[in-house]
């Protein structure tokens, strides 16, 4: 039982103290390092003595030693008579060392070490300097002892990532793994900054189902929200998501998977839950089991976008049956030749007003139109990201038979989308910038698919 | 590739100046022969000199020789040569874009034909950060200077001014959700939304890069917020030119209401390698509360030191190219402080390395901008520790010397390193990133004095 009531330990490392009275113990227990048992006597060396190398001294010879047993050894070559032989009985009390340190925490009694070897170790690694030396990595350590026991592992300790990259350095590989996709936690995308404009939700009260996590959306989450709003009910976890789901309101609650505009009515549709089915805005680490009428939601959700965007054309959803994905996709294209499918543009990438002519199918580009709003969507498969919108895997596109292999210039197919529209575009950022990234992620995607950044 | 593009530019952007025909009678001119003298030693000293000749000419606007002497620096660089030699080629192409531009003032800086600016994933800017010790230095020294500063504190705030994109921060999180306090450490970190255009790139926005953040914090268990501060205005990419009324309104909105400073958290101000972005050229501002003429860079400081943080940590590239220096003077300055970093990959990586090639070329990116532009398109003000730390009492800060564990801690990382990297502790108490003794990035923290020691504006 260690007691920690102290009668009267003095402060100031006396020579020796008694701390309080408590039953001995029955058998020989080890006490916790820095708890010394209470009716032990406190020694206080000086730091000359205690790193002395030879503090028992033979009193016949003077030679010096390291520890009282080698001492004794020796003590038995002088053949000393019998009654030298005995040492000076004096009851031997348990004794445990203060460190001289004055700042230490161990110089006070109460925290005082039991073991001398201890408290040379202690004094020496705390309050000593680095004297040793690991040849491999060239770690310092002031206790001999400890430089061995290091040096027995060194060059074994490598850290590995989840993803199975190996550093050799501990802030490496902590800076890798903080950014590192294999984090097992599920990444949710924080809201950009916003510009104006409601909601995309579709009916007249917009919903606050978008909002409250995030005020007024980008063009960029005006895409997403209907998506997670729809998978709402999927049952995704809510609190790592900060685009807030919701279904939408009741005023179209169809169970319909069609959204295609045809017309001016403002609905939106309740895609039916799809297990396991994640807005392809989230990143890989969610389930890669991912069916493309994800895609075609996003898609068709952005179309039902309607007047709470003003500047918007006015799409609608249709109560319609559910379309397979590729005939969604290919009514979006269709609908979407037109400034609608600018506006679809306008809400992936930019931010700004958009041309409101209406709508006039072009039938002869739904094929580059599928595929370049595809492309724009940025799908390319087996793209482990980050990015909104742009990460698929292979089997959504499979699906789509877009036929699109992975990451193939996404931007050129921006470029020939842009022209297909015929310029009617009036916020067009130069392809430097925003649509940098999308070529760049892209090809950075295809190496770091399997690359292991080598380390130094 | 760059060898090829280089052969071919000299020519036809030179054409455009007086004389095309000079360039092919160089050598016959009279000072061909000094310079063909030069081409049989390739050594660092004689590009050196070279450059400042070519920096010279284009300060007096001697057109003649600068195209002789960009002819001969043709000859001697290679982008897979020795160290000197590539560091020359990234002079040589960001003289020739200096030497053929029309008009400099009018074109924004990013349209002057700059390649389009690689953009990393946040996993290989991890990897781009720890290549060699140039950020990672700055890093351990800042952090533990900052755990140092806010201990016992329960809530920490950061305003991260950085152009790395908050790779500082890993460590600093899993160095709190080391500490076996209960209950644990808060920490919050702002950043801006503008960023100085330069690179390392990322390709997704910092709200992403915080989102990261903060799901390691929450695996670190650590409580954690990050906070994006728009500082938005007239600048809404990064391509365009950055322009006084730009800073203006940044200084302006850098109060303590945007910032959200709370009494009941330890403010740091953390300022890697962004303190070179802000113009150093005095200017009497329209800002009426500051008296006498200072720089934009003066008055940011000022506005730090108001906001009451209990440390600000600057970390930067000791070498100065800021607004005095001239055209010859900072090309020379620039390449003898840039023959660092090339040469500290020479010694580990092969001459094609990639990484090694990227890096570089990003180097090459800010030897454009300092070498191609003036005014207020020179957005790369370095500032040398001297400068600096006289500029930081003057605004009213007294430096924190580093603790021993930082110290130690430092050298330890150093150690794990190339053996060409050092680290020396100066007179002040800041820490300095050496490369076989040369000066390369320095370290340092500050606290301001009493508050009311701004509230007055008088200086100590």
């Amino acid at each position: 039982m260690v007691e920690m009531e102290i009668s009267s330990p003095t402060r100031n490392g006396a020579k020796s103290e008694q701390l309080a009275e408590a039953a001995p113990p029955v058998k020989r227990r080890r006490n916790l390092p820095g708890m010394p048992d209470p009716d032990s006597e406190v020694i206080a060396l000086s730091p000359k003595t205690l790193l002395a190398t030879n503090r028992f001294v033979c009193e016949i010879c003077s030679k010096g030693f390291q520890r009282d047993q080698n001492l004794q050894l020796h003590r038995r070559g002088h053949n000393l008579p019998w009654k030298l032989r005995q040492r000076t009985s004096k009851e031997v009390r348990k004794r445990v060392y203060v460190c001289p340190e004055a700042t230490c925490v161990h110089h006070e009694p109460t925290r005082a070490l039991g073991d001398l070897t201890g408290i040379k170790k202690h004094f020496c690694r705390k309050h000593g300097e680095k004297k040793y030396k690991c040849e491999r990595c060239s770690k310092k350590y002031a206790v001999q002892s400890d430089c061995k026991a290091h040096m027995k592992t060194c060059g074994s300790r490598e850290y590995r990532c989840d993803c199975g990259t190996l550093f050799s350095r501990r802030d490496s590989f902590i800076t890798h793994r903080a950014f590192c996709d294999a984090l097992a936690l599920e990444i949710s995308r924080p809201q950009p900054d916003i510009k104006g404009g409601g909601d995309v939700e579709p009916s007249p009260p917009p919903p606050a189902a978008s909002s409250p996590p995030q005020p007024p959306l980008t063009p960029s989450t005006l895409v997403l929200s209907p998506v997670l709003s729809i998978q709402s009910s999927a049952g995704l976890p809510e609190n790592h998501q900060t685009i807030h789901l919701q279904p939408p309101p009741s005023t179209a609650p169809t169970t319909t998977a069609a959204a295609v505009p045809s017309s001016s009515s403002a609905s939106s549709s309740h895609i039916p839950p799809n297990g396991g089915v994640m807005p392809i805005m989230l990143n890989a680490s969610t389930p890669p089991a991912f069916s493309s009428p994800a895609i075609s939601l996003s898609l068709s959700s952005l179309f039902q976008s309607p007047s709470q965007n003003p500047p918007r054309s006015h799409y609608a959803a249709a109560h319609q049956p559910a379309l397979s994905a590729t005939a969604l996709l290919q009514k979006a294209a269709q609908m979407g030749s037109t400034s609608s499918k600018s506006s679809l543009l306008h809400g992936l990438w930019l931010s700004g007003p958009t041309p409101s002519d209406s709508p006039t199918p072009d039938n002869d580009c739904i094929k580059l139109e599928s595929s370049s709003l595809a492309s724009g969507l940025g799908l390319s498969p087996g793209a482990s990201g980050f990015t909104e919108l742009m990460i698929s895997p292979p089997t959504t596109l499979d699906f789509l038979g877009l036929g699109m292999p992975a990451g193939e210039a996404p931007s050129d197919g921006f470029s020939a989308f842009f022209s297909s529209i015929g310029g009617r575009l009036h916020h067009m950022p130069p392809p430097a910038a925003p649509f940098a990234p999308v070529r760049a992620a892209g090809d950075t995607w295809d190496e770091a698919q399997d690359r292991k950044p080598s380390m130094l | 590739m760059k060898a090829d593009v280089r052969g071919k530019n000299p020519s036809p952007t030179i054409s455009s100046m007086q004389n095309p025909s000079l360039f092919t009678n160089s050598r016959s001119s009279i000072s061909g022969a000094v310079l063909t003298g030069c081409l049989s030693s390739l050594d660092g000293a004689c590009i050196e000199k070279l450059l400042l000749h070519c920096g010279s000419a284009l300060e007096s606007n001697d057109v003649t020789l600068a195209q002789q002497v960009m002819w001969v620096l043709n000859n001697v660089a290679s982008a897979v040569g020795d160290p000197n030699q590539r560091l020359a080629s990234y002079f040589l192409r960001a003289l020739v874009s200096r030497a053929s531009r029309v008009c400099p003032a009018t074109m924004s800086f990013k349209a002057a034909g700059i390649p389009h600016r690689r953009l990393m994933s946040v996993t290989e800017l991890a990897g781009y950060v720890d290549l060699i010790p140039w950020h990672r230095f700055g890093f351990c020294a800042s952090n533990n200077a900052i755990l140092d500063a806010v201990r016992g504190f329960r809530k920490i705030h950061i305003l991260d001014l950085s152009i790395t994109h908050c790779m500082q921060w890993p460590t600093l999180i899993d160095a709190l959700g080391k500490e076996p306090e209960c209950p644990p450490v808060e920490l919050r970190i702002s950043v801006l939304s503008w960023r100085p255009p330069t690179p390392p790139l990322l390709n997704i926005p910092i709200e992403k890069v915080g989102q990261r953040l903060v799901n390691f914090a929450r695996y670190r268990d650590v409580p954690f917020e990050f906070n994006v501060i728009k500082v938005g205005g007239p600048v809404e990419e990064e391509e365009t030119v950055v322009s006084s009324s730009f800073y203006d309104f940044l200084l302006s909105q850098l109060n303590a209401t945007i910032v959200k400073v709370n009494v009941d958290e330890a403010l740091v101000v953390n300022i890697q390698n962004w303190l070179r972005y802000l113009p150093d050229e005095e200017t009497s501002l329209s800002d009426s509360s500051c008296d006498g003429i200072m720089s934009y860079r003066d008055s940011f400081l000022e506005l730090v030191g108001r906001l009451s943080p209990c440390l600000v940590t600057v970390v930067d590239e000791d070498c100065d190219l800021g607004a005095q220096s001239g055209l010859a003077s900072r090309i020379v300055s620039c390449f003898n402080y840039m023959w660092i970093p090339f040469d500290a990959f020479e010694t580990f990586l092969p001459k094609d390395s990639p990484q090694r090639i990227e890096y570089e070329s990003d180097i090459g990116h800010k030897i454009e901008n300092i070498v191609g532009y003036e005014g207020a398109q020179r957005i790369e003000r370095l500032e040398s520790e001297g400068r600096l730390c006289r500029r930081m009492a003057a605004a009213g800060f007294m430096s924190v010397p580093f603790g021993e564990e930082t110290v130690k801690e430092v050298k330890a990382l150093l150690d794990e390193h190339a053996s060409g990297w050092g680290m020396k502790k100066d007179e002040e108490g800041m820490l300095v990133l050496t490369w076989k003794g040369h000066n390369a990035v320095y370290a340092g923290a500050w606290v301001p004095y009493a508050p009311a020691f701004h509230q007055n504006n008088l200086l100590v």
